[in-house]
């Protein structure tokens, strides 16, 4: 017995969920959001006196329960996959604002050429400059379209930044390689520590451009355009999984799902795990979902919106053969086509004797950075790869069980390091390089065969490896972060070419940027969603978040995904007046 | 695995040795001893029951944890921190058990690296199945079990397992190495050193003196926003404290 | 887009025999390796258009990235 219908059903509440909830309650329509976590105890008020390493770093208590649902992963077709059994590589939320209220706050712009990555490595290196096997694609949609949405997403939760570039106008100080901003960061930049001041001379003194890491930690307090106050960082150095005591870290149960809620139209149900949407091949009707009793629900909606993160995006559509499923050997389909992740690696140590560091205090996004080596900001002719990546230095907190840092050559334990240890705690230093990761036609998502859910759905199996040029440009990458490392001149130094293990490793936590299997784009036989996050299939099911992306940049991808959310908001009111193609 | 093997020898116990040293000058046994200021400064060693943890294996993972990280004229180690009892705590509780482990099958070895673990057994299985392999290798190539062997023995004992170099059947199976079993046993150590004391380990905070980690800095009001973007050094770096104990009315 | 080729049949080479080595690599084939990459650039099987790179020790080489 389906439920009563509504305008809008959203499926997941996290930054995604939340923006388009704000946008279309505050335009009168009637939503309904569905999260299939919980939605108490993740306020401001609650993480109070909990800066508890083990509970939340560790033992991952904001992160999805792989016990219950996970992903299988394997690295080639050939492969049978196996399951994620605990969490590892990457560390995806759950409940209420999701990963929103966890993360580290690092928000970015991708570059201007990002949006064109294939039509623009072509223009200037060749079609030979793509191996064979290497999917990277257009996104249907440019950096100047996408302008206002970024900074719509910025204004809203307070970003402290540098410009770099203001409608042409190149600013020292700021990221000089990013695309033009109308208009400056709401809010001013982070400032310098001890450490990463390091980091900001020994750039300069090479001749690259550093600037401050934009952050979404508020270094002041500030109100943004919908009059929600949030209070300053206090650089407590308990950022990324840990919940924000101060409010400062923008969030969206602390930005935009209170607002969606005060207007008496949003219905938020928790305890509700969304599996798949009836649809009749061209048009949404209702989503099935599994409520707090585990009885199975129905919720009919004029419009569909997906916002539950890559890995339930993608397989909510394949529960409910919604688009053409995406087939890597012929390469033809496109649900769960052009999955990627982030390329980590080749980064450089250092350690100090004598000097020491307040290490332990910081924020999430505390650094500086450097955008010369990512993208195509560089000439990369001889070089053997296409792409970069963002190098930073940050100071984010050095919680001690995650912390403890001694030099190469030190004993693996005893006395000898336990001395290292006291040691060097406070006194390191490290220079990080962030990745593209591109697209390739053997990399998608889909159904697996064999693993199941709690609820006895299939889990979504990922094919996924690092290819040659991931691995060569890790090497690049080392040497820069060495060079930078030895201006830098602490006493020990350890880099140098960086590698990538033999297999993706899905046991060590690298990064929480998996992208695609929803892919965005002009032409509807290789993308899911038009320019407007609409499902080519289906003019009324929205598909929104980092599933959109053709293939991840070399920059958090959270900026994006917001800029994203409030373009997709826009979609849906338009397409709630006058319905249709968007585009 | 047999019972003989968990039955207790004589055993060493440093815990006597340490209440004698703290009295005055005592004499250096084969594992290192605490004298002088830094037994007097040795924090009193919460005695919880045990919750998962056999007598033996507490003994032996205790002594193992205090290879890692040594209790000698330094300062405290392992034992002193109440890793022991750190370890025996989570073992017990939902990590431990379980609880956020996906343990359905099918399972299949691993075509290639990169999988993670791949075992039914949950972590306490591991420990469980693991130390009586571990204990005959022990004495069959060292002649003792590992409390008796002397500091230096135990040190090797222990990078054979780091290595992989000592092959311990996992309850008749090889897919979890013995590398494996260091890695995730390292990892505890770390914790029952250095997570908050409210778990059992890191008695007294002793792991968060060791290094400088001020514990919770909502205890002194959150201040670090005064001292981060400066050269000032923050006095409290070797006076840590703890999350605040909730006993109720807000 | 590539619309060349196919995706190769056989999977890649597996990497793991050459952990902590550089290793030449021309369509998933490992075609010479050597623990010092100019001495793998030197080598005769090798050849200019070769995907020349380090092989990480698992697991290694990660610089941890944040949420």
């Amino acid at each position: 017995m389906a439920l009563k219908k509504v305008d809008v059903v959203i499926i997941g509440v996290g930054w995604v969920g939340g923006i388009i909830a704000a946008e279309l309650t505050r335009a009168g329509l009637q939503v309904v959001g569905l999260e299939r976590g919980r939605t108490r105890g993740r306020n401001t008020g609650d993480f109070q006196d909990d800066h508890d390493e083990l509970r939340y770093a560790i033992r991952n208590e904001l992160f999805q329960n792989t016990a219950h649902e996970t992903w299988t992963l394997r690295h080639n077709l050939a492969e049978n996959a196996l399951p994620i059994r605990q969490l590892g590589s990457f560390l995806p939320g759950t409940g209420l604002g999701g990963a929103g209220v966890h993360w580290n706050g690092q928000t970015w712009r991708f570059h201007p050429r990002d949006f064109t990555a294939y039509t623009s490595t072509v223009d200037r290196y060749g079609k030979a400059a793509i191996p064979t096997g290497m999917a990277i694609q257009d996104w249907g949609v440019t950096y100047d379209e996408l302008e206002p949405y970024y900074d719509k997403f910025e204004y809203m939760a307070g970003i402290a930044g540098k410009a770099g570039n203001i409608k042409g106008n190149l600013i020292p100080g700021g990221n000089v390689f990013e695309g033009p901003r109308s208009r400056e960061y709401p809010v001013r930049a982070q400032g310098a520590t001890e450490l990463t001041s390091l980091f900001q001379k020994a750039a300069q003194e090479l001749g690259y451009h550093p600037f401050p890491g934009p952050s979404a930690n508020l270094p002041v307090q500030y109100k943004n355009p919908d009059g929600v106050t949030r209070g300053a960082c206090t650089y407590c150095g308990f950022c990324e999984r840990f919940g924000c005591e101060a409010g400062a870290k923008a969030d969206p149960t602390t930005t935009v799902i209170p607002l969606a809620l005060k207007t008496g139209k949003f219905e938020l149900r928790g305890y509700s795990s969304a599996y798949a949407i009836k649809n009749d091949g061209k048009t949404g009707q209702s989503v099935l979902y599994f409520d707090a009793s585990g009885r199975i629900q129905e919720q009919p909606a004029d419009i569909i919106v997906l916002a539950a993160y890559v890995f339930n995006n993608v397989r909510t559509l394949l529960m409910s053969n919604l688009g053409p499923k995406y087939d890597p050997v012929t390469g033809t389909g496109t649900v769960g086509r052009n999955y990627c992740y982030q390329t980590g690696g080749g980064g450089a140590s250092g350690w100090f004797t004598g000097q020491k560091f307040k290490r332990y205090m910081g924020s999430g996004a505390l650094s500086m950075a450097i955008d010369d080596f990512n993208a195509d900001n560089f000439d990369h002719s001889g070089l053997g790869f296409i792409g970069g990546g963002s190098i930073t230095s940050g100071q984010s907190g050095a919680r001690p069980i995650q912390s403890l840092t001694t030099p190469p050559g030190t004993a693996p334990f005893g006395r000898d390091w336990k001395v290292a240890i006291q040691k060097y705690y406070a006194s390191a230093i490290s220079v990080g390089f962030q990745g593209e990761s591109p697209a390739y036609q053997a990399h998608h998502l889909d159904l697996d065969p064999n693993y199941r859910d709690s609820f006895g759905n299939p889990l979504i199996r990922i094919t996924f490896d690092w290819q040659p040029n991931e691995r060569k440009m890790i090497a690049f990458a080392g040497t820069k972060t060495l060079e930078i490392m030895k201006a830098i001149n602490p006493d020990i130094i350890s880099g140098g070419p960086g590698s990538l293990p033999a297999h993706y490793d899905t046991s060590v936590y690298q990064s929480t940027h998996n992208t695609g299997g929803a892919i965005m784009g002009a032409d509807p036989s290789t993308s899911v969603v038009n320019s407007y996050l609409q499902m080519w299939d289906a003019s009324n099911v929205f598909v929104v978040g980092a599933c959109n992306f053709p293939q991840n940049a070399g920059f958090n991808p959270t900026g994006t995904v917001g800029a994203l959310a409030y373009r997709a908001a826009e979609g849906i009111l338009k397409y709630h007046k006058s319905g249709g193609s968007l585009v | 695995m047999t019972d003989e093997a968990q039955r207790p020898q004589r055993r060493f116990s440093r815990r006597k040795l340490l209440q004698a040293g703290a009295a005055g000058a005592a004499t250096a046994t084969a594992g290192g001893l605490l004298t002088g200021p830094a037994a007097a400064a040795a924090p009193k060693t919460a005695t919880p029951a045990l919750k998962f943890l056999t007598k033996w294996e507490f003994d032996f993972v205790t002594a193992m944890a205090e290879t890692i990280w040594p209790t000698d004229e330094l300062g405290p180690g392992a034992k002193v921190a109440g890793v022991g009892h750190y370890i025996d705590g989570q073992l017990a509780g939902g990590w431990g058990q379980g609880h956020r482990f996906y343990l359905n099958g099918p399972f299949f070895t691993p075509a290639d690296s990169g999988h993670g673990w791949q075992t039914p057994m949950t972590p306490a299985d591991v420990y469980r199945a693991f130390l009586p392999g571990y204990d005959q290798y022990l004495r069959t190539t060292y002649g003792k079990p590992y409390v008796d062997l002397d500091a230096a023995t135990q040190t090797q004992a222990l990078n054979d397992l780091r290595t992989g170099k000592a092959v311990i059947p996992l309850a008749g199976s090889t897919a979890f190495t013995s590398a494996d079993f260091f890695t995730l046993f390292r990892q505890n150590v770390l914790e029952g050193m250095l997570a908050d004391p409210s778990y059992g380990g890191n008695q007294e905070m002793v792991g968060w003196k060791w290094i400088g980690f001020p514990g919770d800095p909502m205890r002194r009001g959150d201040v670090y926003g005064q001292y981060v973007f400066t050269k000032k050094p923050y006095p409290y770096e070797h006076k840590p404290l703890a999350m605040k104990p909730y006993k109720g009315g807000m | 887009m590539s619309e060349d080729e196919e995706a190769p049949v056989l999977p890649p080479d597996d990497l793991e025999h050459y952990s902590g080595e550089w290793v030449a690599m021309r369509d998933g084939r490992v075609v010479a390796h050597d623990p010092d990459p100019e001495k793998l650039r030197a080598h005769p099987d090798v050849r200019e258009t070769d995907d020349v790179f380090p092989v990480g020790e698992p697991p290694s080489g990660f610089y941890l990235i944040n949420v």
